[in-house]
């Protein structure tokens, strides 16, 4: 017998088992080529009977404002520059303020000469706009880019604001001055991602938890041979994560297939997610995802230690809405406001990871950081213990 | 070290308001094979799950190889080779990722024991064309017959198996109890098992434990319990039959040798 006091090859071994389990015909279906069919189904096939509805951007051509010259006109003729033969945007013309404030309902203003962006409360639409959902971001950086050219082309000499997203709003709350615009960017990304993730691959978790392994009757045997239980759960969590991955990225490659037959200009993360590669940089992207990773990992823990814990049948059917539950919540509190902070929320774990990446991102390395790693740690444990404890009670063995 | 591999100390476990067993002492000596019998219900799996620390007891205490199961029941985990009831393995798998996969778990290379699992094909009549397909695809006695090999394989001192031969032909039948033979008198192991084929405890039971509605009514040799329950026919079927049949009393027989 070889020394190994943890039997860290009973790891290994039920790692393989359950890894190689997933890759059976039908479960791999389900788990890999379901998400993808999914996507392309909801995305392609309706792009090819219907047709895009334009995307109107707004000039308010009697703006002159601070800088004393009107350059949305140039904004204008420059815009056929960029979308030559693009018919899914349409530029649109307002000469009242009043039209300009109700300017979500139409699609996007353009300020002609910017001085609203810095004086008025329109430009706070802006701010929050470019990290709401991906197509506000990418218009955005749309508008940004043409701005950018005719002020650099007709206004060479000014002296004129800095056209950055983040430095835009006139009054920033507390919380993102701290976080910075990188956090802020980023913070809607990284809510969406987490909760959509989990989301997904709720419905997973049967196919991979411990029911399986009871109507295949191998628990016994697995209790009886393993020294570590909690060998158990981990390998079932990992295999959970590498399904949950496997079909994200089947999700991701069902939208950009859809998206591409749909004939719509896609940029990968930037369409799905929101996620611009450009100005987060791959370094925080990483820290999102790696955050995305760890919310998934306390979901599936979530599920398999409620799973472990209840009846079968109860189990079936709380398990992955409590997960469900925490997630849409955590979302939806966060989607108002990306920077709250409230009693409900430091009690939610999925907010523990997004908080964490923030903070990371922001490169703000406060006592903060060391109490949401200490929480999800802790938690992680906690999970394994319940989830172990559940596996080792008398009802695992019997098929109820 | 005790001469017992396994000894229970008034087991007992409650389920709800249901005792499933009440107070017994198993004895099961090392180097021996044991079946451990009754009717169905009469408490063999409740009891046999208490032995591999699956269960924890209501009340008694259990020992395997000197090792206290009831207090620390890690202490026994993974010394202890299962055959359970029911063909326990992954349906998705084929024959030889099911075997890989028990010996990867015991620390075991499939090199080492190739000889012998492909011996126990050859005796069992599992063909080479089986072994690539799912197990879900086999015929219920080669899954059994898999699911023992899966067992026998695992090098363990003491083997627990309910029900090898249940559902196999007469041939697997007879070579599984060669194999269960050649595992105590070749390999010096103890085996614990459950069985209601007579032919299977007529050719390997050494000694016998008798459970009827939770309660060990007759522990002893095969000679014993013809002396005891048939001793006009000597017939050793009826004897298990009357044992069955016989009021549980609150003292149970048991051998001076399993005292």
């Amino acid at each position: 017998m070889k020394e190994d006091k943890l039997k860290l090859y009973q790891l290994k071994a039920l790692l393989k088992k359950d890894i190689s389990l997933l890759f059976r015909k039908k479960i791999a279906i389900f788990i890999f080529g379901g998400p993808f069919i999914l996507m392309f189904i909801l995305i392609g096939l309706p792009a090819l009977f219907t047709s895009q509805d334009a995307l109107i951007l707004l000039v308010h051509t009697e703006d002159i404002g601070y800088l004393d010259s009107n350059i949305g006109d140039s904004i204008v003729g420059n815009i056929s520059s960029y979308f030559e033969s693009d018919e899914t945007i349409e530029v649109q013309v307002t000469d009242n303020l009043t039209e300009v404030l109700y300017t979500q309902e139409l699609g996007y203003y353009i300020p002609n000469n910017f001085s609203e962006l810095v004086f008025t409360g329109i430009p706070v639409t802006f701010t929050i706009d470019a990290t709401l959902s991906p197509y506000l971001s990418s218009t955005f950086e749309v508008i940004q880019a043409i701005a950018n050219n005719v002020m650099v082309t007709y206004l060479a000499n000014r002296t004129i604001p800095t056209l950055q997203n983040y430095e835009l709003p006139p009054v920033s709350l507390p919380e993102e001055q701290l976080l910075g615009p990188k956090a802020a960017a980023i913070a809607m990304p990284l809510s969406y991602m987490i909760f959509l993730l989990i989301a997904l691959n709720s419905g997973s978790y049967t196919l991979i938890g411990f029911a399986r392994e009871k109507r295949m009757r191998t628990m016994e045997i697995l209790l009886s041979y393993t020294h570590n239980h909690s060998f158990l759960v981990i390998s079932k969590v990992i295999t959970g994560l590498v399904a949950s991955l496997g079909s994200t990225l089947s999700y991701v490659l069902g939208i950009l297939v859809g998206t591409q037959l749909s004939g719509n200009d896609t940029s990968g993360l930037l369409l799905i997610f929101g996620l611009n590669l450009d100005s987060l940089g791959a370094g925080d992207i990483i820290i999102s995802l790696i955050f995305v990773v760890l919310a998934l990992l306390i979901s599936t823990l979530i599920t398999m230690a409620v799973d472990c814990n209840l009846t079968r049948e109860a189990s079936e059917r709380i398990s992955p809405l409590i997960s469900i539950g925490l997630a849409m919540f955590f979302y939806f509190v966060v989607l108002m406001n990306p920077f709250a902070t409230s009693s409900a929320l430091l009690v939610n774990p999925f907010y523990w990871c997004y908080r964490l990446a923030l903070l990371l991102i922001a490169r703000v390395f406060s006592m903060e950081i060391f109490l949401y790693f200490s929480l999800i740690v802790g938690l992680i444990v906690i999970l394994i213990f319940f989830a172990t404890r559940g596996i080792q009670k008398e009802k695992s063995l019997y098929l109820e | 070290m005790s001469e017992f591999m396994v000894k229970t100390v008034n087991l007992s476990k409650d389920f709800k308001m249901t005792r499933a067993v009440d107070r017994v002492n198993i004895r099961v000596p090392k180097k021996s094979i044991y079946a451990l019998l009754g009717p169905n219900g009469a408490g063999k799996t409740t009891s046999i799950r208490m032995i591999l620390g699956l269960l924890k007891p209501s009340a008694g205490e259990v020992y395997v190889n000197g090792f206290n199961v009831s207090a620390n029941p890690k202490s026994i985990r993974g010394q202890i080779g299962l055959l359970p009831q029911f063909s326990a393995a992954y349906y998705d798998l084929t024959p030889i990722q099911n075997i890989k996969f028990i010996l990867e778990l015991n620390d075991l290379a499939y090199e080492d024991v190739s000889v012998k699992i492909s011996d126990y094909f050859e005796k069992l009549d599992i063909k080479p064309g089986l072994l690539q397909k799912p197990f879900t695809k086999l015929s219920g006695g080669e899954q059994r017959a898999i699911s023992f090999i899966m067992a026998a394989i695992t090098d363990k001192e003491f083997l627990i198996l309910d029900e090898p031969t249940s559902g196999l032909d007469i041939a697997r039948a007879k070579y599984i109890r060669s194999i269960i033979k050649d595992l105590v008198e070749k390999e010096g192991k103890t085996i614990l098992l459950s069985s209601h084929i007579v032919s299977d405890l007529e050719e390997l039971a050494e000694y016998c434990g008798i459970l009827k509605e939770g309660n060990l009514v007759f522990q002893g040799d095969k000679e014993e319990i013809v002396n005891t329950y048939s001793p006009e026919s000597k017939d050793f079927e009826d004897a298990i039959v009357n044992a069955f049949q016989a009021p549980v009393t609150s003292k149970s027989i048991s051998s001076e040798v399993l005292k």
